[in-house]
């Protein structure tokens, strides 16, 4: 999937230089990974003016495909996935009319925990100040059978920001048989616009006390759900037009006749966001949609053709 | 007088007097004119495209959304909303109701919620029940849920939370069994038979919420979100999106 070199867990995987100190390790293996990054509009474009991080968690640097004003970043997290105990924290500020895509190079991957189930937690936090962007598109995310995690994400909106984001979770290993059929997920985003509620998705998955993966209601038996969120919209916006683009999108993959790429997709402009959602058994399926409709969301939202990052390519 | 309505929870015994429990009736009536009748939440699209065919296939689907949506979103909010509207604080009454209607996966369901909640104030309004969402001439409509109201009526008319969660999770059954009934077709018969055997489910759910902070509040049924969604653009439909 990617180049980067993939220390082994545990064996020096970051040497952080920063006066945050070394990551906390107890004897139990617990990691608690921290990245804070703050990017600002100045005269040469949005540039990342605050980059701190703790533990194996980090940006290399931004890069600029397609001019100054919008810098793309690709989150690191060499170890690969999380164990029991492990904290993963990542807060993004984004200051008056700065513009970033965000993205990782690898799937993010929560292992099976230890038999005393320690949590294994990730908390995002996109802060958004007026007339700011934010693209979240991360890779996917693949919970192992028997993980214990909970995976908060939560964005706070200003006064003419915007965002475009998705989370791809890939419950068990399909491929390899190996369905989520033990352990325990929550997952929630929440959207916030200058400080009051407006999305909070949640999803609660504890196959030992429920059959929600099987029913129809639920998951249908589908081990891979996607969430795509953007807005808010505007009056000015063309609704219409892009809500029938976005369901054509969906309705193409929705007659697929393969049988292994069976998937269910629909979109809602629920108030100023569009859900799109994804439920089917191949991450890449759901990416490549999300990839289609983000390509149709951009120019109606951040006034911009869309530009794929180039680590999508390799 | 206390009367006592059901035992069926050891934890939970419900006690109201006269006046409070004909509110409550009044209030969990299908004739209550908010339209409840007229939405399916999703259950249209699942029926019309073959995914639930049968009454145990629309038994598991309704047996999903209680144990989920209504116990993790509707029950848990009718409580923190009606502990607020008892203290008269209409600002957290209208934070709850944000907190409500952002649990609301799709157009469809946030529209089921807030043409009730829309109809209630109007109806609360002529009762001289007091709420503070803005409604009528001269101010624009806030987006208002039904659980919001229902927990304000609620709490005006005295109706302790076990007794008014009861109320509202048997109308909402009653409305949900009401559009399978029509669209599956079920008979009149099945149908009482269906209400009958969800009933236990509505009190596991009851039981569900009375565990569940703000913190906890929400809930996803992925495959129910779709059919909701692809409720919107189906090209004859019954009820509502």
């Amino acid at each position: 999937m990617n180049n980067w070199v993939t220390p082994a867990r545990g064996e020096g995987a970051d040497k952080p230089s920063d006066p945050l100190g070394l990551p906390e390790k107890t004897e139990q293996s617990k990691w608690k990974a921290e990245l804070s990054l703050g990017l600002a509009h100045t005269k040469r474009g949005s540039v990342l003016n605050a980059c701190r991080h703790q533990g194996p968690l980090y940006v290399q640097k931004a890069f600029y495909p397609e001019g100054r004003d919008l810098a793309h970043l690709y989150l690191l997290h060499p170890p690969g996935g999380m164990v029991s105990g492990d904290d993963l924290r990542i807060n993004v500020t984004m200051a008056q009319a700065a513009r970033a895509l965000i993205t990782t190079p690898g799937a993010g991957r929560v292992y099976k925990a230890r038999a005393d189930k320690t949590l294994q937690t990730q908390h995002i936090q996109l802060r958004l100040e007026p007339n700011s962007s934010v693209e979240w598109l991360p890779l996917e995310n693949i919970i192992y059978p028997g993980a214990h995690t909970r995976l908060h994400t939560d964005i706070h909106l200003d006064v003419g920001s915007t965002f475009i984001g998705w989370e791809i979770s890939c419950f068990g290993l399909h491929a390899s048989q190996q369905p989520f059929d033990q352990g325990q997920i929550e997952q929630r985003l929440q959207v916030f616009s200058q400080g009051r509620l407006k999305i909070r998705e949640a999803l609660s998955l504890n196959p030992e006390q429920h059959n929600f993966m099987q029913s129809r209601a639920g998951l249908a038996g589908h081990s891979v759900n996607g969430l795509l969120i953007a807005g808010p919209l505007s009056k000015t916006h063309d609704t219409d037009t892009l809500l029938s683009a976005l369901q054509a999108q969906c309705e193409a993959l929705n007659q697929t006749d393969s049988q292994s790429q069976k998937a269910l997709s629909a979109v809602s402009i629920n108030d100023e966001f569009i859900q799109l959602r994804y439920l089917g058994d191949c991450s890449e399926q759901a990416r490549l949609l999300f990839i289609r409709c983000w390509t149709l969301l951009r120019p109606a939202l951040i006034q911009r053709e869309a530009c794929e990052p180039r680590i999508w390519a390799t | 007088m206390a009367t006592p309505i059901t035992d069926m929870q050891p934890n939970v015994a419900i006690n109201t007097d006269d006046r409070a429990l004909f509110r409550l009736m009044q209030l969990s009536s299908a004739s209550l004119p908010v339209g409840g009748y007229s939405f399916s939440q999703g259950l249209e699209y699942a029926i019309d495209c073959g995914w639930l065919k049968k009454q145990a296939e629309v038994h598991e689907w309704l047996e999903m959304q209680i144990l989920h949506a209504v116990a993790y979103v509707d029950l848990p909010a009718l409580k923190l909303l009606m502990a607020a509207a008892k203290q008269a604080d209409w600002q957290e009454v209208k934070r709850l109701n944000d907190l409500v209607l952002a649990c609301r996966e799709t157009k469809e369901l946030r529209l089921t919620d807030t043409a009730m909640g829309e109809a209630l104030v109007r109806l609360l309004n002529s009762l001289g029940v007091e709420q503070p969402f803005a409604h009528g001439r001269g101010s624009a409509p806030e987006a208002v849920s039904f659980i919001s109201l229902f927990a304000i009526a609620a709490a005006h008319w005295d109706i302790n939370y076990p007794s008014a969660a009861l109320g509202f999770a048997w109308s909402w059954l009653e409305n949900q069994v009401a559009a399978a009934t029509k669209l599956v077709p079920l008979g009149q018969t099945q149908a009482q038979v269906l209400i009958g055997d969800l009933q236990p489910i509505l009190s596991q759910a009851l039981n569900i919420a009375e565990q569940v902070d703000e913190e906890q509040v929400g809930a996803g049924l992925p495959a129910l979100a779709i059919a909701s969604a692809l409720h919107e653009q189906q090209y004859s439909r019954l009820f509502r999106s």
